[in-house]
């Protein structure tokens, strides 16, 4: 995690520096000044150092100190801006996949078990045309028919639990049709094993066979899948906030991009990385959790340890 | 597989109270108003202790009114002399400080609230004497001296406010008077025309900024530091997001103010980054005003005849142009190509694709609203005499085509006027490659020079009517090379025209600037535009004459 979070760190600063715009010029506006105030603000701004030292003094700040830098907009300390946003958009993201896994993954057994009927064909119709909706489309449909002709849900802003729900359906929507596919496809695959027919010829009822046996190795994929999509609702997450009015960190990232605000640019970027490095942790342990074979090569290197250790204890005790 | 699914099952439910639990701490909650209000009036001194639970039921008919803005930056820090960010500066100023001086919306003339009178010497036509009230009392219950004055100057000085301007002040030689701390001289380097501009940002309280970490480690995003002379204190805060402002109960001016100014408890701010969201809080009624509106809104608002409340639109004081880049790329030294591109662009049909009836064809460099516009300093279209002239180009210089280039930012209407301008230079027989940029790469090629021509278009229009803010970008010290203009004579006008007092002269001279312009095919006059905003019945009458820095004081309920 450490050489990714660097390494990260490396590419986004030589990026960012590499971008064309000045982040003085930025700070100064476009009325008048002279060459002696904009040196002097460049240099508040710690830009007339060489590339390396300024990307040097900015990794050791971090390593160090933990300290993401000032903003060079609004002179406010980056660790504070984000404070303020980050769990906003990380809310939204889990609640935003809690809701798609909720609905994607029954839907998506239901398209397998009932291969080539009419539920298949709608239910792979509905997804084929969520997948094909942009998201920003989605969010303002949403908004005209539920904010403005029916007045059921507030448009903007997030300061009740109506406000989530045009944000977090959108999310959801978007996210839903690839994991029910995919759902869908896994689902496809176990159920022809030969596992699978065995248990249906042990006479188990077929909700058993579904449940236990072919849900828990069709979810390897799936969580692949939610996993990524985690990363990439809340990375992604810049279209849904500006529509919505929400105050999140995709909104603090734009703002960064277009002022040229190098620390809140690296600083929202540097915080994502680690919440994808995470979740990456996460999906990881969830393999795991539903795959007994996977659970079994850690916990059976263990054993292989404390087998050779008792042999190495028995033939000590055979010598002695 | 049981334990599987009461594990989802759980986090599931889990994440639906957390989300559903309510917002952040910095967000606007209603929960959380009293405890924002009591931390603010703790921190700003005894005085303001029943401030937020004030209400004074002659001066509010409505007591709480919302404005959306689509405006960057609406709604930020509480510096009302921070360089950065000044939309959100201004509004937060107006309603939590005073600025020295600030235009009724009515009248259009400069007025204060503060100021006793301020007059230039009599024996010094550079030094402009102004004296304060002596009722002017800061939140925290400091009365306010003639050395907040020289702070809050001297703070927009250091911070670069209008830097070029506050340049012309001398705040060496700017003193408070000894005997006497209401007065202040403040000191020019030369008489100086557009000195009122320099006035209007607000005063703060030097010794308040000093007990709470000085000028190095004040925290203006600290709501509760907030300590103006101003009707409002702010209870609530999220930046980027929404700013509550609750009206004093003991702010000095108060038995004063006219029952329309300063009238509503409860101003809330909100920020959208989106118009259309903006639009549908508004038609809904989440929002009483939004400001900041687009030619299809006020279109649809004046179509409701009434339904969706009233919709004003007010001047911007601005004039778009197309600036040639005369002095950045020698190919223009050729009076005839200049022609060609002047005449054979349809500025009156730009205008009228691009604003709507937000805009008007432009018939000068400046304004129609300004003191000193002159009508007839615009182009006609005529594409046979451009053609001409384009080919007396070719006939004197022995070329047979002509390659220009042409960044705009994206995002706005300045990508929409250039584009509808590379193709009438198609049709005269100019190549014109557009590079429509984002505003951070287009303003770096700006000050490159990697443009043969510059869209000036103030975003924020020009509040304060003031001609030097339409003219400042063509003098020869501006950052954009296509802008600057290198020539003495014209630059001679420009510094001239700021240097005088004597509005005759000056009109004298501003005359010749836009006559200077026409004549020499250096600038492409294409739109007046307009700024609107909207309200509804919650608000009886609301009067602004900026809609990214509103002065929300005018409005009643």
């Amino acid at each position: 995690m450490i050489p990714v979070l660097l390494g990260v760190l490396v590419i986004v600063f030589s990026l960012s520096y590499l971008m064309p715009g000045d982040p003085v010029v930025n700070k100064l506006g476009t009325s008048n000044y002279t060459q002696e105030q904009y040196d002097q603000v460049a240099s508040e701004m710690g830009l007339d150092q060489p590339f390396l030292v300024q990307m040097g003094k900015y990794i050791w700040g971090v390593v160090s100190e933990g300290n993401l830098g000032t903003s060079y907009q609004t002179n406010q300390d980056v660790s504070k801006s984000i404070g303020e946003r980050f769990w906003v958009t990380i809310r939204l993201g889990l609640l935003s996949v809690a809701v798609t896994v909720i609905f994607s993954v029954p839907f998506g057994i239901l398209s397998a078990i009932k291969q080539k009927t009419a539920t298949d064909y709608i239910i792979t119709v509905f997804a084929v045309v969520l997948a094909s909706l942009p998201g920003f489309w989605l969010a303002l449909e949403g908004i005209i028919l539920f904010s403005l002709k029916l007045g059921w849900l507030p448009a903007s802003g997030l300061t009740s639990w109506k406000h989530y729900i045009l944000p977090v359906a959108c999310n959801a929507l978007m996210a839903l049709a690839s994991t029910m596919r995919m759902t869908r496809s896994s689902m496809l695959e176990v159920i022809r094993q030969d596992y699978i027919r065995t248990a249906r010829a042990k006479g188990l009822p077929e909700r058993v066979v579904i449940v236990r046996h072919a849900l828990r190795n069709a979810l390897i994929p799936v969580i692949t899948v939610v996993g990524a999509q985690v990363s990439m609702i809340v990375g992604g997450s810049v279209i849904i906030e500006s529509i919505f009015s929400i105050p999140g960190m995709g909104t603090l990232m734009v703002t960064g991009i277009n002022n040229r605000d190098y620390p809140m640019i690296m600083g929202v970027t540097l915080l994502i990385s680690v919440f994808v490095c995470i979740m990456n942790l996460v999906v990881d342990l969830c393999y795991a959790a539903v795959d007994p074979r996977i659970r079994a090569q850690f916990s059976g290197g263990s054993k292989k340890k404390k087998r050779k250790a008792v042999a190495a204890a028995g033939k000590a005790g055979e010598q002695a | 597989m049981k334990k599987f699914v009461a594990f989802m099952l759980a986090l599931a439910m889990m994440l639906s109270l957390a989300a559903c639990g309510g917002s952040s701490s910095s967000d606007s909650s209603s929960d959380a108003q009293p405890a924002a209000s009591e931390s603010a009036e703790a921190n700003a001194g005894d005085s303001t202790d029943s401030s937020a639970e004030s209400a004074d039921p002659d001066r509010a008919a409505t007591t709480e009114v919302t404005i959306g803005s689509t405006g960057a930056n609406f709604v930020g820090h509480f510096d009302p002399d921070g360089v950065f960010s000044t939309e959100c500066g201004y509004v937060m100023s107006y309603l939590c400080y005073d600025p020295i001086l600030y235009t009724d919306p009515e009248t259009g003339e400069w007025v204060s609230d503060i100021l006793e009178e301020y007059h230039w010497d009599e024996e010094d036509e550079t030094k402009l004497v102004m004296t304060l009230r002596d009722d002017v009392y800061f939140s925290n219950g400091d009365q306010m001296t003639a050395e907040d004055l020289w702070y809050t100057l001297a703070r927009c000085a250091d911070l670069m406010v209008y830097s070029t301007l506050y340049a012309y002040v001398d705040m060496d030689d700017t003193y408070v008077d000894p005997d006497n701390d209401l007065v202040l001289y403040m000191q020019f380097t030369d008489t100086f025309g557009p000195y009122e501009t320099l006035l209007r940002n607000g005063v703060v309280n030097e010794s308040w900024i000093e007990e709470n970490g000085g000028e190095e480690n004040f925290d203006w995003f600290d709501p509760s530091l907030v300590c103006g002379s101003g009707p409002y204190a702010v209870t609530e805060f999220t930046n980027g997001i929404s700013t509550t402002f609750q009206l004093r109960d003991d702010w000095w001016y108060k038995d004063e103010a006219d029952a329309d100014y300063c009238s509503i408890q409860t101003i809330n701010i909100k920020q959208y980054s989106d118009s259309n969201t903006l639009m549908v809080d508004y038609e809904t009624g989440t929002i009483d005003a939004a400001v900041n509106l687009s030619a299809s809104d006020v279109d649809s608002i004046n179509d409701a005849a009434g339904s969706k409340g009233t919709a004003v639109t007010i001047p911007s004081n601005y004039t778009a142009a197309i600036v040639l880049g005369v002095d950045n790329n020698s190919i223009f030294d050729n009076m005839n190509l200049r022609k060609a591109i002047c005449l054979g662009t349809d500025a009156d049909a730009i205008a009228t694709a691009v604003y709507g009836s937000l805009g008007d064809p432009a018939t000068s460099t400046l304004p129609t609203s300004s003191p000193y516009y002159k009508a007839g300093y615009a182009y006609t279209y005529d594409l046979e005499a451009a053609q001409a002239a384009l080919a007396d180009y070719y006939a004197e210089t022995g070329e047979n085509s002509v390659n220009l280039t042409f960044v705009a930012a994206s995002g706005g209407v300045d990508a929409e006027i250039a584009e509808l301008f590379q193709a009438y230079m198609e049709a005269v027989g100019i190549t014109v490659d557009l590079q429509i940029l984002d505003q951070g790469t287009a303003v770096g090629m700006w000050i490159e020079g990697a443009t043969d021509f510059m869209i000036n278009n103030s975003a924020n229009g020009n509040s304060t009517n003031e001609v030097t803010n339409v003219y400042e970008h063509y003098e020869s010290t501006d950052v954009f090379k296509a802008d600057a203009r290198q020539g003495e004579e014209i630059n001679s006008l420009l510094t001239a025209g700021r240097l005088t007092v004597d509005t005759t002269e000056r009109a004298s001279i501003y005359e010749q600037v836009q006559q200077y312009f026409y004549d020499n095919y250096e600038v492409i006059p294409v739109a007046e535009w307009n700024v609107a905003y909207a309200y509804n019945d919650t608000i009886s009458e609301m009067s602004l004459l900026d809609v990214t820095r509103p002065n929300l004081r005018f409005m009643a309920g």
